[in-house]
């Protein structure tokens, strides 16, 4: 009787344990599991054991998809194995050191004990399976998002017809170096990538934006080739390169600053004009006080030149970064230095100044008292062999000249308009271009621009501003027709 | 300033991590029932 009560049992115990056994196992794969990916992902403390990228890399945390997640992964894994087997080795040794020596318990636990370990695997395994799976979408995801981030980031500065180009090195830059507002770390690419998406999180833990859109262009930039600060907010406006080129003393300096006045004043109403970086500001308001006190410029300097770098917003239209290159005439004479004048590879537009008086056949037709009083005054170097070596050097920086502008300014019109060699001249530029030709002898001179440029108009021009805030007639049609060329869309003249 | 730049993506794995275990214990029980009732 007590056998068959034993077999009875046994049966019983078969029946019911078993299948309980294979449950249970199935519950503790997937408790296992939810365990370790709680202690992997949530229970950790903040930060710890994570790693900034160092070295070559950016100073900031890598977006989480983009390496944490696969650590996390792996100690997910490795939490849910130890998990399940510290819960059957455990379960092991209490069945052998309680239950075992019981007769036929003992017989129904280990077969139970392994199919539970077994249910235990396949649920945990399922589990590690969907958890690979599912980080491996939002990773695939993520590179998706960063590359269409992208991709439109790109679109849109194309678009807009966005560069940046360094004022102190003339470098286009590609990719500005962008200051952590908070801690000033160096971060070199910016744009949507493995650091971040729309934000990037710096190493100090400041939130940094990585698209224009959110405001990336407000952060401070540097050059990443000199090292030097870029303009103000640059990367988010379609830039213009206007470089003035002329012989020492042919009046470069002034005419660009009468031409400030009148940008100014066309882009009147509710446009402006405002210096684009503190540099440009402290330089332009020392030029002004200088002309303000009625003292003669100082000549330009003979160092590679920092643009005068502005933001012009004409009422109408987007705003444009106007960098103007005042550069010195010695400069342009040293062909061995036109390697570093990169400016001129980035213009479409030139202005050439022209003193009428460094030309020998309008010298000579001035009467002796003009000529004392305007000795001073006179540049020194005739123009034509400075323009064909600018020409040159324009050329031989990479830009077709044949889809360029040449502006050529006649400068200094205030002082000699009344004199005789221009006597019954019209300020047209047909007419400018004949008095050129015919009467100073430069009709090489014309002819080569004619041949090299798309498009050359001849000015008069009298760099002069009345009462600190109305350029010259003559300078606001040389900017107005430089503007419109570059794709400013004025409105008015502004005031005569 | 963030002090723990990787807390929200790994609640947001964790969250999402349950819901699909969950999902996946649901449609095993459902399963089983289907087989259990013929």
């Amino acid at each position: 009787l007590g056998v068959i009560a034993s077999v009875l049992l046994l049966i019983f115990l078969a029946a019911i344990a078993l299948p309980l056994a294979i449950v249970a196992g199935a519950v503790a794969g997937v408790l296992s599991y939810l365990v370790a990916i709680h202690e992997a992902l949530v229970g950790r403390p903040a930060a710890a054991g994570d790693r900034r990228s160092g070295g070559a890399g950016q100073p900031a945390y890598r977006l989480y998809f983009m390496g944490q997640a696969y650590a996390d992964t792996r100690a997910v894994i490795s939490g849910t194995y130890t998990r399940s087997a510290e819960l059957g080795i455990g379960l092991g040794n209490q069945v052998r050191s309680g239950y075992s020596v019981v007769m036929p318990i003992g017989v129904v636990f280990y077969p139970a004990l392994v199919l539970g370990a077994v249910a235990a695997s396949a649920t945990a395994g399922v589990a590690l399976v969907a958890h690979v799976v599912v980080v491996g979408a939002l990773h695939a995801t993520v590179w998706g998002a960063v590359g269409a981030l992208r991709l439109a980031d790109t679109v849109m500065r194309q678009l807009r017809g966005i560069t940046i180009t360094c004022p102190t090195c003339h470098h286009r830059v590609p990719n500005p170096v962008h200051l952590c507002p908070a801690c000033g770390a160096h971060h070199t690419d910016l744009r949507p990538g493995r650091y971040g998406m729309l934000r990037r999180v710096c190493a100090c833990g400041a939130r940094v934006p990585t698209l224009l859109l959110l405001g990336s262009d407000r952060l401070r930039s540097l050059c990443p080739y000199c090292g030097r600060p870029l303009a103000d907010r640059s990367g988010s406006s379609a830039e213009v390169v206007l470089p003035f080129l002329g012989p020492p003393m042919a009046g470069k300096t002034t005419l660009m600053m009468a031409l400030l006045v009148a940008v100014e004043q066309l882009t009147g109403g509710r446009g402006r004009v405002e210096p684009a970086s503190a540099d440009t500001a402290s330089r332009l308001d020392e030029m002004r006080r200088a002309a303000g006190l009625g003292l003669r410029l100082e000549p330009t300097r003979t160092e590679l030149p920092t643009a005068y770098s502005l933001y012009a917003t004409p009422s109408r239209g987007p705003r444009r970064l106007v960098h103007l290159f005042d550069i010195a005439g010695e400069r342009l004479n040293r062909p061995d230095q036109a390697v570093e004048h990169r400016f001129l590879g980035l213009a479409r537009s030139f202005v050439f100044v022209l003193d009428p008086m460094s030309v020998e056949a309008f010298w000579t037709e001035l009467t002796d008292s003009d000529r004392e009083r305007l000795k001073d005054l006179r540049a020194p170097q005739p123009p034509q062999d400075l323009f064909a070596e600018v020409t040159q050097q324009i050329q031989a920086l990479g830009t077709d000249t044949s889809r360029a502008r040449a502006a050529v300014a006649v400068s200094k019109h205030d002082l000699v308009r009344d004199l005789r060699p221009l006597a019954g001249v019209q300020p047209e530029s047909g007419a400018v271009e004949d008095w050129l030709t015919g009467r100073l002898g430069l009709g090489n001179l014309v002819r080569t621009m004619r041949h090299e440029f798309r498009e050359v108009h001849f000015f008069f021009t009298a760099a002069v501003v009345y009462e600190g805030s109305a350029a010259d007639p003559s300078v606001v049609d040389l900017t107005h027709w430089l503007l419109t060329r570059e794709g400013f869309a004025l409105n008015g003249r502004g005031p005569p | 300033v963030t002090r723990d730049p990787y807390r929200a993506p790994r609640v947001l794995v964790f969250a999402l991590m349950l819901l699909v275990v969950l999902a996946i214990c649901l449609a095993a029980v459902a399963a089983v029932v289907m087989r259990i009732r013929g």
